[in-house]
């Protein structure tokens, strides 16, 4: 009986030293703060591609009228008209969108993806019904109009995106699939801005049949332009292609130095990932791919599936329109991948971030030759996506968020942390404020701070932020009592 | 001594030989034995199920920072309670017995937070005709949910009823538990804690 007793107490004791969360409950709700709900955007609200007009351009003492935020949210895309007052509460509205001039988009149509060049906004959207893929790329223009005259009056011009309609769009591109076919392609669009360029992405997939779920990526196409308003139902008109089959990943194993360098994995036909300029001069590109494993990435519930065995490649170029992008073979990583770049402009810096939750930081030259030894890293962390400067906030500082990553090892979002630029030799996490800008209370009392991070917006002057995230909706951080906290929209 | 005195003297004795014994029998019938009831023995066992409300009190931290008090509210809203316990007996007073029960509560932003306890208790208790009150110690396992954390800890669960007995097998009542739920944590001292919690619960016992 006494042998049973002691037996009992050392199992309950070891089920508590080994069931104890790393976190402490009480004390988290001992901090919890109820978080303001502002707006009537949906909880589960997923926006990408957030983009704002007008409302870094807003001069207090003449303008009145509001800029917009808006963000892409697949079947919709919404938007919102800024507001410089804290006591006004602004509703989330949905944007028509082209219903398709040679052909009519079906009730599934999505927005695959959104830019902004300018004051002009690019979507690209597709459906698929039973009888055929439909996909275009459409423009809404002069959304902005800044007035420069140096007088009081307001007349700054922002169209009210409310009066939108589906007839407002331009048509730049479509393409219909007819899925009848027992073999067919059907394009599909990617938009990237970087500096003054909009780039399309034309990605080719190819199906055996009318009920084949398994797209194949067949070719990746890259067109660039300035004049997108141009361009007339064919990317040959105003753009100019940015021939990929030029470029190469060098084996840096088999290279034995002498030139030319040995190239591998040619072509890459996969979608690009990122491109980004901050200056109109370097422009960088990440494309990953390299192997015969090439499938699209998956998200499911809010966690990306990442395809295995496939090189993570960095390119770089001197001008946006360069034929030939060679490669910067130091960061070429291989059965990883790279999940997002961002240059930092007053640091000069190129940061880029990798499925194995590192990320790397060049030199204070921008050299791709001196990228950090030892990345930095985050314990539990899938990998790091998102990033946002908040120079004005926290001067030095950036944040980066988090993302959740299936594929073998499964790992949650956790929220945003934030970077110290300041010794640009040793870019690190930050201490400032116990790293974080924002009143930490109200932080954890979020579900942003476990929250996978798709997007961040700066708004207002600089004075807000939005956060978006996979699947705990779209986050805003102002300023309220002397605190920046964080509400949901 | 003359006859006479020796017949008297006879006399007086053996009036007091008779009136001993009758005063004996007497004594017997106007001071009766106190008799002990036992209401319960060992084997005895009850059953009860109970449901009440559930009020967190405060958060204790015994390493405060600089500045900071060590009690702080625990920022949940007054919640619900229930729980099944079985006892057994192991005299009229004594008893042992094990208690599976679960609380839930909301944090400010309208968040679940729920308890799950799992003690053994150990109890005395006292009979008052039809009433009886034990007090009691539980200690055991609580198993603590808040959003998607997870944590097992220790719970000390003193309390006390009333119990008003219907019959032999049946009672009503309630009880006030006072809950000790110590969280330590091992890769943040920091942020240990001690949750202090009452509940008010009305019960429903078989005992059998």
């Amino acid at each position: 009986m006494k042998k049973r007793i002691y037996i009992l107490f050392i199992t309950l004791f070891l089920l508590l030293m080994f069931s104890c969360s790393q976190t402490g409950i009480f004390y988290r709700l001992e901090h919890e703060q109820a978080y303001q709900e502002l707006n009537n955007l949906p909880n589960a609200a997923r926006l990408s591609d957030l983009v704002s007009i007008g409302t870094n351009n807003i001069v207090a003492t003449t303008d009145a009228t509001d800029g917009y935020y808006i963000g892409n949210g697949g079947p919709n895309i919404f938007f919102r008209s800024e507001d410089n007052t804290n006591t006004s509460v602004d509703d989330w509205e949905t944007l028509a969108l082209p219903a398709g001039t040679s052909f009519s988009f079906s009730s599934d149509a999505v927005v695959s993806s959104m830019a902004l060049l300018e004051n002009d906004l690019y979507i690209s959207r597709i459906s698929r019904d039973g009888t055929s893929i439909k996909s275009g790329i459409y423009m809404l223009e002069d959304l902005f109009t800044a007035n420069v005259a140096f007088d009081t009056t307001d007349d700054d011009a922002f169209t009210d995106l409310s009066g939108i309609t589906s007839g407002s769009w331009t048509t730049l591109v479509e393409d219909e699939s007819d899925k009848l076919n027992t073999e067919f392609t059907y394009d599909y669009y990617k938009l990237h801005v970087a500096y003054d360029s909009l780039y399309i992405n034309l990605l080719r997939y190819k199906l055996s049949s009318s009920t084949d779920s398994s797209p194949e990526l067949d070719e990746s196409l890259l067109h660039v332009t300035t004049s997108p308003d141009a361009i007339d139902n064919d990317l040959g008109v105003s753009t100019t292609e940015i021939v990929m089959t030029n470029l190469f990943v060098v084996d840096t194993v088999a290279d034995d130095g002498a030139e030319p360098p040995v190239k591998t994995n040619l072509p890459i036909v996969a979608p690009i990932e990122k491109i980004i300029s901050a200056d109109g001069t370097n422009y960088w590109m990440i494309l990953n791919g390299g192997t015969s494993s090439q499938r699209e990435d998956t998200e499911i519930n809010g966690k990306i599936n990442w395809s295995t065995g496939i090189n993570a490649n960095l390119f770089g170029s001197s001008t946006d329109v360069a034929v030939n992008i060679t490669e910067a073979t130091d960061v070429t990583r291989s059965s990883i991948k790279f999940s997002d770049i961002y240059e930092h402009t007053t640091a000069g810096d190129i940061i880029v971030t990798d499925t194995n939750g590192y990320i790397y930081t060049s030199g204070d030259d921008g050299g791709v030759g001196t990228w950090g030894a030892i990345p930095l890293s985050k314990s539990g962390i899938g990998l790091f996506h998102g990033f946002e400067n908040i120079n004005t906030l926290e001067p030095n500082n950036i944040i980066v968020g988090t993302s959740a990553i299936i594929n073998g090892s499964s790992y949650s979002g956790s929220g945003y942390y934030q970077l110290d630029l300041t010794d640009t030799d040793n870019i690190a996490w930050s201490t400032v404020n116990d790293g974080n800008f924002a009143d930490t209370d109200t932080y954890i009392s979020t579900d942003l701070n476990d929250s996978s991070i798709i997007d961040f917006l700066f708004g207002a002057d600089n004075t807000e932020l939005l956060a978006s995230t996979s699947l705990n909706g779209v986050w805003l951080n102002k300023l309220k009592d002397a605190l920046r906290i964080w509400a949901r929209e | 001594m003359t006859d006479k005195y020796r017949l008297l003297i006879s006399a007086f004795i053996l009036l007091i030989l008779i009136t001993i014994p009758a005063y004996s029998q007497e004594s017997e019938t106007e001071e009766p034995e106190i008799q002990k009831i036992d209401y319960y023995t060992l084997g005895d066992q009850s059953f009860s199920i109970s449901a009440g409300l559930f009020m967190p009190l405060f958060f204790m931290d015994f390493t405060p920072a600089s500045g900071t008090s060590a009690v702080s509210l625990t920022n949940l809203t007054v919640g619900g309670t229930g729980y099944l316990t079985y006892e057994a007996y192991l005299n009229n007073n004594l008893k042992l017995g094990m208690e599976v029960g679960g609380m839930f509560a909301y944090s400010p932003n309208t968040n679940p937070f729920f308890m799950i306890p799992i003690t053994a208790k150990f109890g005395y208790e006292f009979h008052f005709g039809q009433f009886s009150m034990p007090i009691y110690l539980g200690a055991g396992i609580n198993i603590i949910t808040y959003d998607d954390a997870t944590n097992v800890q220790l719970l000390f669960k003193p309390g006390i009823s009333l119990y008003w007995n219907y019959n032999s097998n049946w009672g009503f009542g309630g009880n006030l538990v006072y809950w000790i739920s110590p969280e330590i944590i091992f890769a943040a001292p920091d942020e240990t804690r001690v949750g202090n919690f009452l509940d008010f619960t009305i019960s429903a016992q078989y005992h059998f």
